[in-house]
Order: C-alpha cells, then sequence, then structure tokens
C-alpha cells in the first residue's frame, strides 16, 4: 500500500490555525505597544515645522529591506530545520526576555513622555520577538533591517542638537536666498529668517525652511537604498553625499519659490529660472539614470 | 504553539495593558486649568489664542494663551498649561531659536519660588525674560519639570508621570515673558514687571485666597550664567535716593531744550525753553506755574506741586485756552525715589466746567544717564500716562527724565498726535 505525503512547503490545517493562534497571541498586544508608541511620537513626527517626520515612515523601510532578504532568511531557516530537527533547540529559538524589557522600555517611554525611550523600546521589541520566535541566526539575517532601524530611528537630541544647527540652516537660506536675488541685481534686506525685498513688506521665512527635515529624511531614504542594493563604503559615501547636496539645493528651491509667491516679477527673470531649474534638472537626471539601472537590473 | 511562545504573548499583553491604563491616565488626569480673570491688578487679560505648532509641540494639553498689558501699554505674554507629560514643559513656540543664558530660583508672595530665566536670541543680543512655575488648585507652587534641564532629568520625568499616573497629581504651568527693550539696563524694568504681574496672577487665580504652603523641594537650577546680570538682585534692588526734590521749582529757573517733532514729512526740530514762574492757586490747591515757550511763543503751560511727599501735576493747557484742572492732584512720582516705584491716581479732568473721568498711572523705571550738550546727568526716568476714560478712552503718554537738583534733562512727549523728544540744552536752576 502507498501512501501520499502532503506536498512540501505547503501548511497543514492544523498548521495555519497554530500559526494564526500564535499571530494573535503576540501580534495583538504588539500591534497595541505600537498604537500607543505611534501616539507618543505623533507630536514629534507630525507636528507643524517637524525635522523628524520622515520617522514615521522608518519601519515601511525596514519592513521593505526585511522582504528584500526574504530569499536568505528562507534559506536560513530551512537550513537550521535540517541541522537542528527539534524546534526547542537554542539554535532555533532564543529567551522572550528581551522582547517584555523592550515592551516595559516603552512603557517608560510612555510614563517619561520620551519618544527617544519608547523608540529604543520598540527596537528591543522588534530584536527580541525575533530572538525569541526563530532564535540568533535569523536575528543576524536581519541585521540590515534592524541596522537601518537603530541609524534613522534614534532621534538626534532635538534642543540641544539639533536645535541651534536648525536655526543656523534656517537663517543661512535666508541669507543664501539674498546673495541669488543680489546675483540677480535685487536689493534684498535680510534680518535673520525676514527678507525684504522691493520696499514689500518683510517676508518671514518660516522654521520649517530652515531645510534639517529635508536632509534628515534624505539621509535616512539614501541609507535605505544603500542597504537595498547593498553598495560598497565608497560609492555609499558617494550616494551619501549627493543626496545632502540634492537636499540643500531643494531646500534653497523651497525658499526661492517662497519668495517669487511674493515677488511674481521674478519668476521670468533667465537667472532665476537657472537657479531654479538646474538642482531640478540635476536631480531628475539623476533619479532618472537610478531608475533606469534598477529597470536593467530587473 | 509552544509554552514559551504563549508565555511571551501573555507578558507583552500585561506590558501593553498596563502602558494603555499609563495613556488614558496622562490624558484624562491633566485637564485642570483655572479660569482667567478679565483683570489682574493693574493688568488688563486678553485671550490669545496659541498657534498649532506650539500646541503640538506642548504635546495637545488643555491650554490658555493671554496678553497681559499695564496702563504704559507695556506687554506681558502668558501660557497656563494643564500638566499632563512632560511635553508641556517645552518652551513656547517663539523660543524656538533662543538659548537659556541665565536662570534663577525667584521667590513670589505667597511662599514657594517661580524659576525665572533668561532666553537670548542665537547670534543677536534680543533678549526675553521668562517666569514660570506649577501651581495646583490649592495655590502651593512647585517647579517638578518647570527647570529647563528638568526635561533631561529622566527621575524628574519619572516622577511626574507616574504621580500622574498612579496619584491624584492636578497642576498647571504658568508661564510669563516679556521681551526685554534694549533701553531697558540689564531687564531690571521687564524683571520687575513680570515679577509683579506673576505674584497679582496667582492670587487672582486663589480669588482673595491664602495660598497653601509650597514645598522647596530639590530645585536643580543652574544660578547664574551668561547673562546673569539680567537676573540678579542687586539690580533689581528698589533704591533709596537721598532727595526729595526732583524738579527745581523756585521762580527763574530755567531750561533750554531742543526738540524733534516726528512729522509725516519727516523730523523737524523745534528750540524750547521752560520758564518757572509764580504760584498760581488750582482747585484749591497752590502750585507753580512752569511755562513752555516755542521758538519764543508760549506754547503750554503745566502747574506742579511738589512737598517732602512727592510731586504732583495740578493742571495744564495750551497758550490760549483756560487750564484743564486736575482733581485731586496728579502724583507723578513719590518721595523719597525708588527706582520701580509706581503711583496709580484715580480723578477728573474739569475742562470749561465739564469733568471727565480720567486715570493715571507714574513709574519710576530706570536709573539711566543722559548726555546731552548741556552735559552728562544721572536722571530718573518717569514714564507716566492718564487716560481720559469713556467709550473709546484717549491716552496722554509722557516720559520725564528728572535728574536730582537740576530738574527736566530730557522729555518725551505726544505733540498733537505725533511722537517728540526734548533734549536739554542750556539751564539754569536758582
Amino acid at each position: 500500500m502507498t501512501t501520499q505525503d502532503a506536498p512540501t512547503g505547503a501548511v497543514s490545517r492544523p498548521g495555519l490555525a497554530r500559526y494564526t493562534t500564535a499571530f494573535l497571541i503576540v501580534g495583538v498586544p504588539v500591534a497595541l505597544l505600537c498604537v500607543i508608541l505611534f501616539q507618543l511620537c505623533d507630536n514629534v513626527w507630525f507636528s507643524a515645522g517637524s525635522v523628524l517626520t520622515y520617522q514615521a515612515f522608518i519601519p515601511l523601510g525596514a519592513l521593505a529591506l526585511a522582504w528584500n532578504r526574504r530569499q536568505e532568511l528562507r534559506k536560513i531557516i530551512t537550513e537550521l530545520a535540517l541541522l537542528f530537527p527539534d524546534p526547542e533547540h537554542p539554535k532555533r529559538r532564543g529567551n522572550e526576555w528581551l522582547a517584555v524589557f523592550g515592551a516595559l522600555v516603552i512603557l517608560l517611554g510612555v510614563i517619561i513622555s520620551l519618544p527617544v525611550v519608547g523608540l529604543i523600546g520598540l527596537l528591543l521589541l522588534v530584536i527580541g520577538i525575533v530572538f525569541c520566535i526563530w532564535g540568533p541566526f535569523v536575528l543576524r539575517g536581519l541585521a540590515a533591517p534592524i541596522s537601518y532601524l537603530v541609524l534613522s530611528f534614534i532621534p538626534p537630541p532635538v534642543q540641544g542638537l539639533v536645535g541651534p544647527i536648525s536655526s543656523n540652516f534656517h537663517f543661512r537660506s535666508v541669507a543664501f536666498a539674498g546673495y541669488i536675488l543680489r546675483a540677480m541685481g535685487r536689493k534684498p534686506t535680510i534680518l535673520g529668517p525676514t527678507l525684504t525685498l522691493n520696499g514689500q513688506s518683510p517676508l518671514y521665512v518660516p522654521s520649517s525652511f530652515s531645510g534639517m527635515g529635508l536632509l534628515l529624511g534624505a539621509l535616512a531614504f539614501t541609507i535605505l537604498v544603500i542597504l537595498w542594493n547593498r553598495l560598497k563604503i565608497g560609492p555609499a559615501f558617494l550616494l551619501l553625499f549627493t543626496s545632502v547636496a540634492l537636499a540643500l539645493a531643494a531646500n534653497m528651491l523651497r525658499v526661492l519659490m517662497l519668495v517669487s509667491l511674493q515677488n511674481p516679477s521674478l519668476l521670468p527673470e533667465p537667472l532665476f529660472l537657472i537657479f531654479v531649474c538646474l538642482p531640478l534638472w540635476f536631480a531628475g537626471g539623476f533619479l532618472a539614470r537610478q531608475a533606469a539601472a534598477q529597470v536593467r537590473e530587473l | 504553539m509552544t509554552f514559551r511562545l504563549v508565555r511571551l504573548g501573555a507578558l507583552l499583553s500585561i506590558v501593553a495593558l498596563v502602558a494603555l491604563y499609563a495613556v488614558v491616565r496622562l490624558n484624562t488626569r491633566g485637564r485642570w486649568l483655572p479660569s482667567l480673570p478679565l483683570k489682574i491688578g493693574q493688568w488688563s487679560v486678553t485671550e490669545m489664542p496659541v498657534n498649532e505648532e506650539e500646541r503640538n509641540m506642548l504635546g495637545n494639553p488643555k491650554l490658555n494663551g493671554f496678553e497681559l498689558a499695564n496702563p504704559l501699554q507695556e506687554r506681558i505674554f502668558g501660557r497656563i498649561v494643564a500638566v499632563n507629560s512632560f511635553d508641556v514643559f517645552s518652551p513656547p513656540s517663539v523660543f524656538q531659536y533662543y538659548a537659556v543664558t541665565a536662570e534663577k530660583a525667584q521667590p513670589l508672595e505667597g511662599g514657594g519660588k517661580g524659576l525665572l530665566q533668561i532666553y537670548r536670541q542665537f547670534g543677536s543680543d534680543v533678549r526675553i525674560a521668562m517666569l514660570s512655575w506649577a501651581q495646583r488648585p490649592d495655590g502651593s507652587v512647585s517647579l517638578i519639570g518647570v527647570p529647563a534641564g528638568a526635561s533631561h532629568d529622566p527621575l524628574a520625568r519619572f516622577n511626574l508621570g507616574t504621580q500622574t499616573v498612579f496619584q491624584e497629581n492636578r497642576s498647571c504651568l504658568i508661564r510669563l515673558f516679556i521681551m526685554i527693550h534694549p533701553a531697558d539696563p540689564s531687564g531690571a524694568q521687564a524683571r520687575r514687571n513680570l515679577i509683579n504681574a506673576a505674584n497679582d496672577l496667582r492670587k487672582a487665580l486663589l480669588g482673595g485666597k491664602q495660598p497653601a504652603p509650597s514645598a522647596e523641594g530639590d530645585l536643580r537650577i543652574s544660578e547664574g550664567g551668561k547673562d546673569s546680570e539680567y537676573v540678579s538682585d542687586k539690580t533689581a534692588t528698589t533704591e533709596n535716593v537721598p532727595t526729595n526734590q526732583l524738579l527745581s521749582l523756585k521762580p527763574g529757573s530755567t531750561w533750554d531744550f531742543e526738540s524733534v517733532v516726528m512729522q509725516d514729512d519727516g523730523a523737524v526740530k523745534v528750540s524750547e525753553k521752560v520758564i518757572v514762574g509764580g504760584t498760581r492757586v488750582v482747585a484749591g490747591q497752590t502750585g507753580v506755574d512752569v511755562s513752555i515757550f516755542r521758538s519764543g511763543k508760549l506754547w503750554r503751560r503745566e502747574v506742579y506741586q511738589q512737598d517732602s511727599k512727592g510731586l504732583r501735576l495740578l493742571a495744564f493747557g495750551d497758550a490760549t485756552a483756560t487750564l484743564i484742572e486736575i482733581s485731586p492732584p496728579l502724583d507723578l512720582v513719590n518721595y523719597p525715589v525708588k527706582e520701580g516705584a509706581d503711583v496709580y491716581w484715580k480723578g477728573t479732568l474739569s475742562i470749561r466746567g465739564r469733568k471727565l473721568p480720567t486715570a493715571g498711572y507714574s513709574r519710576v523705571s530706570a536709573r539711566e544717564n543722559i548726555v546731552s550738550t548741556a552735559g552728562r546727568f544721572a536722571a530718573y526716568r518717569l514714564d507716566s500716562v492718564f487716560t481720559v476714560e469713556g467709550e473709546t478712552p484717549t491716552h496722554f503718554p509722557a516720559i520725564r527724565w528728572l535728574a536730582p537738583g537740576i530738574g527736566f534733562v530730557r522729555r518725551g512727549y505726544a505733540d498733537d498726535g505725533k511722537p517728540a523728544v526734548a533734549q536739554l540744552k542750556r539751564f539754569t536752576v536758582k
């Protein structure tokens, strides 16, 4: 008498039920902790003029990186299953204490109202859950997404560091816009973040035009691209420098566009068009070349 | 499904539920906010909406923004914020580009201390003074979380968080801040205004009740800083002046001024001469006639009264009309002169038999060194305003710089609604 085994890779109904139950048991409290953390970070990420808005999208980037490495992860899991058939073997499972510690750190972040502590807690929670369910080898396989979370999620100390730098960027952006306008034969008066042109009422350039948000966002996106493409250190640094230059140029463009809204007569001036179009042309060209390279690889 | 996974899920669920409880408590406990009266001592109160950026920075708490104005129209901005988390201790959005350059614990009337800080704009000399304290419904004050450095103190944050989540901790953060005028040496007047307003506000919020004793606590305030003279008691100390005669009112005393009047088409220079005449009786009060001549013609007249108690104005008028009588005499300054001392007055102006209710306010704002062609003088700046009350109140502001034993060394006034400044050129004091 012959019997037919279930096809390899298919999940049996009891197995599916088991996975679903496990997902609910761990997933529901994790989702609740994520919602609480999101509420804690809401003001930091989505307040007007926030320079850390990009952080709200970091988890998506980390998930994308994990998805990008799914073949390797599958391979690691399969190899481990072959090498260590016992599913409770320490190479295939870790303990749960790191995940619980991460959750406690999130709770501490809520009580002391410090989003950065909550985000550190989330990092520990993610690392702890991966370690508990899949063990140390899969955790190592997820080094890239976890590094991305660590690099992009820990906000710099806003009051101590970003505040003065942001103010410096803000004033310098306005001053640089003044240089460009002087090169165009205008006579702007710059006083801190205020720019006055042609005797019109002073134009206050808001602090959100400091460019810090754009710069940090561009850096986070560039790190994602570097990790996604597994670039070596040389090209990685080149890409980082390019993104910094593009972010600064794009911010200058924003300031100039703001000035042109108050002074529509600037728009048809050739020098203004050059200053506005050059960064766009370079940025567009760079992105188009990158996209073409990706398509060719596919 | 392993036991380990179930245990992980159970432990995570417990922590998540405690976190949810903490969030709910933080959002519901810290909702206490006292209502703001329309008038606080000498300060009139106007509600000022707080912009969304600032609301977000503070974590969207329940809060009130307001502006206080004194009779001289000096303005103090304020915030009363319900304390529900440490976010509310973030500085108001106007301080985004400012750094704390000095701070000290400032005693408040009724016990307890507030935190006095000087904020200086990056790369400029623009300064703002801010006085903050946390007040409970019983009027006691605390500085938990108020010091700027406390936001980096995890223990203080933990204490505040656990008190709000697990105990009955209702309090509101009160902040008053004022721009320091460049002509205000070491911000002494700005600081006096802040402290007066803080004391008046604290009393007003209690509605006449005595505040409960405030715990001193561990303040952890770094006294001093780069702008330490702006918080120093030395500059704020009231100074007793060994004179009781600011203005020489002996007949024959004269002061020659050069006035600059800002007309619509530019500044116009005019020469003025102030001459002390004889005595005059106004509404039963004896004063001294002071005439002001412009380009040789009588332009204005003022009648002053001075004795050991102070200097008062009895009447004023122009060259043609009969004098406008002030009843009772308008107090300008009380003797002995004290820097920061102010005088309130309520009375009537009599103009051709009509009596108009009027309020007056006068303050010795600063001791300043005045340099003019007549010399260098240590003078008291006397800021005063009197307001003819009615449906549309009319304000008559004036600034007089008076040097002890000499009298007027500079005057600032409104000439037919146009600002004018008179500088002393020569003087003869009898």
